[in-house]
């Protein structure tokens, strides 16, 4: 590389890459994000804005979403756009016995980690969102979750990027990565070729194609998240909630597949409900189904039954990337140098982008990181169990 | 209503009923589905009161081989038996299309009784569908639009159509629109009064269309007339001027024009002050075309058919397999295009089906007519065409998304900002994201980007919709 300055190409305009593509500009790096159609078109422009550290693990999964917690109030102030941050606290809601049961276990694993939450009776819980059913058992609350606008957060990193001067290019899907020697050397897109030093794979769910361009399995697969949106009408939630049933899910696909999807739900600024959401694979169709704005209508009346003399106003669908263990993918790859892996947040990548962002930002760049990588790398998934994320 | 049908014909207008009509007698299970009370669509609903029963046009109507006028077709209407296989539903709406040709529909109470008072929603599967979904009107937005009393040409039609009401006593009409002069006359039946119609369009653009109308004597003449039976009523004609600005407190009490040059562009110190009530504006129509971009409809624009319409082929089959579309959705050119194209559109789903035609049916004077339909389409869009730099000169305050309050100069700001297609300006701006989800707004966002940007309407990209395209209620959904 010599002296020059090396040139960086993200691909993937969703909320992962354009903050990758802020942080590396504001290091005075030489970045230009590639994105096939629109920024935010993926994923960050189809999902819920929730910025949960209750539905987190205890453990690396948790740290890594409390140091992007901490971030959010800065990029409140450092980006050039409004991007509706509110920390009104969130809510876990309880409808069975079981489930506070369950919960229960949940909170103390979470407070001996010293997260800030309590468990609720159903008389505080109805004091606090006095429209939710009162056939509820209760509910977890934590004053440290909060949610955020992912189009204006994804647009805001992309701005911001470009003051910093960083190159944007959409329209201009990427077809073929070149590579010299095992070391990716730069990309074809529709509108050209360009020379790279380094490549990130920011694609999102599809992270995978990208991947197969220089020969690399990766096991991040779609999983659809359809939801639905109301009109917007006064406060009818204080705070963004999900159902205990929607952590069970998240930890345990296979009860994703009957009733165990959860729900979530969050009142945006203009007053909209999100009402949410699915948990399906069905390769790359964002198409909503009958049975699954039924299944999220059901859910989300029977806490909130005030819902019903609402109007549904569109519904839309996005694809996480899903990773097997649920973590993201960041950092090099062992098989091909100058390739960088930014991608499988599934139904975190709003939370995670301030943090991933930083840490990929940080890794490229040869800086120390606030959390090593290790426990993301690709590599997880093939080395022998046991030696995966501890 | 039955769950399964071999076609499915969304919207009861003049394309939709021609089509039912010719479809019917062959032994198909055929569904007509509109979300109005009656059938008939924008010119037919006062004629198509009747709520049992069916309606057909005189099959001469489609023989001659020239172009039809609205007159004829509305004379030509006739009610009938309800043809055995043809199930009507009004007040339901189609939703959405989704793979195989399901369709998602809200359907009222009165049909399915015992619900809860919002309807409920129904998959129903549709071996061939036939988009008629109409046009609707557009309009430039100005200073104070959105005041009480600023309505759209239709919209005072309506008024007067379904209840008997005058949008004032005095109404002043503006814009590009060819209904102006319907409006007026409307009004003038009505017994109320018109101010004055301020055309925006010269004497000389309009002479300079006429030869478009070649094959349109009948339509021709028509407006002749009609702007004859405006002047004996003695009527204020003032062409080459259009509105800038609507004032008043909580409702309208005045409208300001300025003078236009040829190009359409306005001439400083040409102001002029008129009191109003009510001002009744329109610029032209746009294609009602949610329904087919959420079902996957490709789509093409032409100015001259109106903007952003279905791709068709000479079958009128739509990029999607078995899906077509028929009227103002494949190029705005008013009811004897909707007329023709309601006919070839069952003719072609008749063919594939392997069923023959009945003799009354004609298909070499219906392409006939279809081609010189699109004459009369070129000169109704090219009428209500408004130059960039009406757009261009739209104030920064003029809110343009009215659901989501986003005014002219946020939507200036992010165009800077870079955000020049029409799905990024949504995206920055939640422009379309409101309650009408963009039914307003859309259309003219991307005129506003086509203006200010220079870009072509590829490079904008034509709009995305998704179900339900329209608002439904939420408790429609509990109900299986
Ligand atoms: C219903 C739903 C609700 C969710 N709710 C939340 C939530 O409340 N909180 C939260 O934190 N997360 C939530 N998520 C998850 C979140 O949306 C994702 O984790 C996040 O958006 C992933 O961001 P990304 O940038 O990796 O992917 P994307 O936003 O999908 O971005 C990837 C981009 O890469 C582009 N691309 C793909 N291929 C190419 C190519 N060949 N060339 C160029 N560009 C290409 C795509 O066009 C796309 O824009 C939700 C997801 C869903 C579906
Ligand atoms: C406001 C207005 C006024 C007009 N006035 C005149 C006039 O005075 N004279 C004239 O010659 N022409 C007029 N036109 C032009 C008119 O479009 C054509 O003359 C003709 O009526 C078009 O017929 P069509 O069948 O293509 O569509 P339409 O007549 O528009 O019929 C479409 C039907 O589809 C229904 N529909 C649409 N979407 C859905 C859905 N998702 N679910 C259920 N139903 C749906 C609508 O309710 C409507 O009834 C007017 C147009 C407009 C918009």
């Amino acid at each position: 590389m010599g002296s020059r300055v090396p040139h960086i190409v993200v691909i993937g305009g969703g909320v992962i890459g354009t903050s990758i593509a802020w942080h590396l500009a504001k290091k005075a790096a030489r970045v230009t994000l590639i994105e096939s159609n629109d920024l935010a078109s993926g994923s960050s422009g189809a999902c819920d804005g929730l910025v949960f550290m209750q539905s987190k693990k205890p453990g690396i999964h948790l740290r890594l979403a409390m140091e992007s917690l901490k971030r959010f109030s800065d990029l409140k102030k450092e980006l050039p756009m409004d991007i509706e941050f509110r920390q009104a606290g969130g809510r876990v809601v309880i409808q069975t016995p079981a489930e506070y049961q369950a919960m229960e276990q949940f909170v103390q694993a979470q407070q001996e980690i010293g997260l800030d939450v309590c468990l609720m009776d159903a008389k505080d819980t109805l004091a606090a969102e006095p429209f939710l059913s009162p056939d509820i058992y209760g509910s977890t609350w934590s004053p440290l979750d909060a949610q955020v606008n992912p189009i204006k957060l994804t647009l805001g990193f992309a701005l911001g990027a470009r003051k910093n001067h960083a190159c944007i290019m959409t329209r201009s899907p990427v077809l073929g990565i070149h590579t010299k020697n095992n070391r990716v050397t730069g990309v074809v897109t529709t509108k050209g070729e360009m020379a790279a030093d380094m490549v990130v794979n920011a694609a999102g769910a599809r992270s995978g194609l990208i991947a197969q361009m220089v020969g690399i399995d990766l096991p991040v697969r779609p999983r659809r998240g359809q939801l639905v949106v109301t009109q917007a009408t006064s406060r009818m939630i204080f705070s963004c909630m999900i159902s205990a049933g929607y952590i069970a899910a998240k930890f345990d696909p296979s009860l994703a597949d009957d009733a165990g999807e959860g729900m979530s739900m969050e009142q945006t600024d203009n007053g909209n409900l999100l009402l949410g959401s699915t948990r399906e694979f069905e390769g790359f169709c964002t198409q909503n189904t009958l049975s699954g704005i039924r299944r999220i209508i059901s859910r989300t009346t029977a806490i909130l039954p005030a819902l019903t003399r609402l109007q549904v106003i569109r519904t839309f669908a996005g694809l996480r990337p899903f990773t097997p263990d649920g973590l993201p993918i960041l950092g090099p790859v062992a098989s091909m140098d100058g390739f960088f892996m930014a991608a499988g947040h599934e139904g975190d990548g709003i939370a995670l982008s301030p943090i991933t962002g930083e840490l990929v930002a940080d890794m490229i760049l040869g800086q120390k990181s606030a959390i090593p990588l290790t426990p993301f790398s690709l590599e997880r998934f093939t080395t022998p169990k046991g030696q995966a994320h501890g | 209503m039955k769950r399964a049908y071999d076609v499915v014909i969304v919207g009861s207008g003049v394309a939709g009923i021609a089509a039912a009509n010719t479809l019917a007698g062959h032994g198909l299970e055929i569904l007509v589905i509109d979300e109005n009370p009656h059938a008939g669509g924008q010119i037919l609903r006062q004629n198509c009161r009747v709520t049992d029963g069916f309606w057909e046009f005189d099959p001469r109507l489609g023989r001659s081989g020239r172009t039809v006028s609205i007159r004829k077709i509305v004379q030509s209407l006739r009610p009938i038996q309800r043809p055995k296989g043809i199930t009507c539903v009004h007040q339901a709406r189609v939703l959405g299309i989704f793979s195989d040709l399901q369709l998602l529909v809200h359907v009222p109470d009165t049909l399915y009784p015992g619900g809860s008072g919002s309807g409920r929603v129904l998959e129903i599967d549709a071996g061939y569908l036939l988009l008629a979904t109409g046009a609707r009107e557009r309009c430039l937005p100005f200073k104070g639009w959105t005041l009480p009393g600023v309505m759209s040409l239709g919209a005072a039609q309506i008024l007067m159509k379904s209840s008997g009401i005058l949008p004032a006593r005095k109404t002043l009409i503006a814009g590009t629109s060819p209904l102006q002069t319907v409006l007026a006359l409307e009004i003038l039946k009505n017994k109320g009064n018109v101010t004055a119609i301020l055309d925006e369009n010269h004497l000389t653009k309009k002479l300079g269309l006429l030869p478009l109308l070649k094959h349109h004597g009948s339509l021709a003449g028509e407006g002749a007339m009609q702007m004859l039976r405006l002047l004996i009523r003695q009527v204020r004609f003032r062409q080459g001027v259009r509105v800038t600005e609507a004032r008043g407190k909580n409702g309208l009490s005045a409208v300001v024009t300025a003078g236009l040059d040829r190009k359409g562009n306005t001439v400083p110190g040409t102001f002029q002050t008129y009191p109003a009530r009510a001002l009744a504006v329109g610029h032209g129509f746009t294609a009602n075309i949610e329904l087919p971009v959420q079902a996957g409809c490709a789509l093409d624009y032409d100015a001259d058919r109106g903007g952003w319409v279905v791709r068709v082929d000479d079958a009128l089959e739509t990029s999607v397999a078995e899906v077509y579309a028929a009227g103002e959705i494949t190029g705005i050119a008013g009811a004897g295009k909707s007329f023709v194209e309601g006919k070839l559109a069952a003719v072609s789903i008749l063919e594939k089906l392997g069923e023959k035609t009945g003799p009354d049916v004609c298909v070499p004077e219906l392409v006939r007519m279809q081609k010189q339909q699109m004459g009369y389409a070129s000169f109704l869009n090219q009428l209500c065409q408004v130059p960039s730099s009406a757009y261009e000169a739209i104030d920064d305050e003029v809110l343009i998304c009215r659901c989501e309050e986003i005014s002219m100069g946020e939507i200036r700001k992010q165009i800077s900002q870079g955000f020049v297609t029409g799905g990024s300006l949504k995206k920055a701006t939640r422009c379309g994201m409101g309650r009408c989800q963009g039914r307003i707004c859309q259309p003219l966002l991307f005129d506003i980007l086509q203006a200010l940007t220079g870009q072509t309407p590829e490079q904008i990209g034509s709009p995305s919709f998704r179900a339900p395209v329209k608002n439904v209620p939420l408790e429609s959904f509990l109900h299986p």
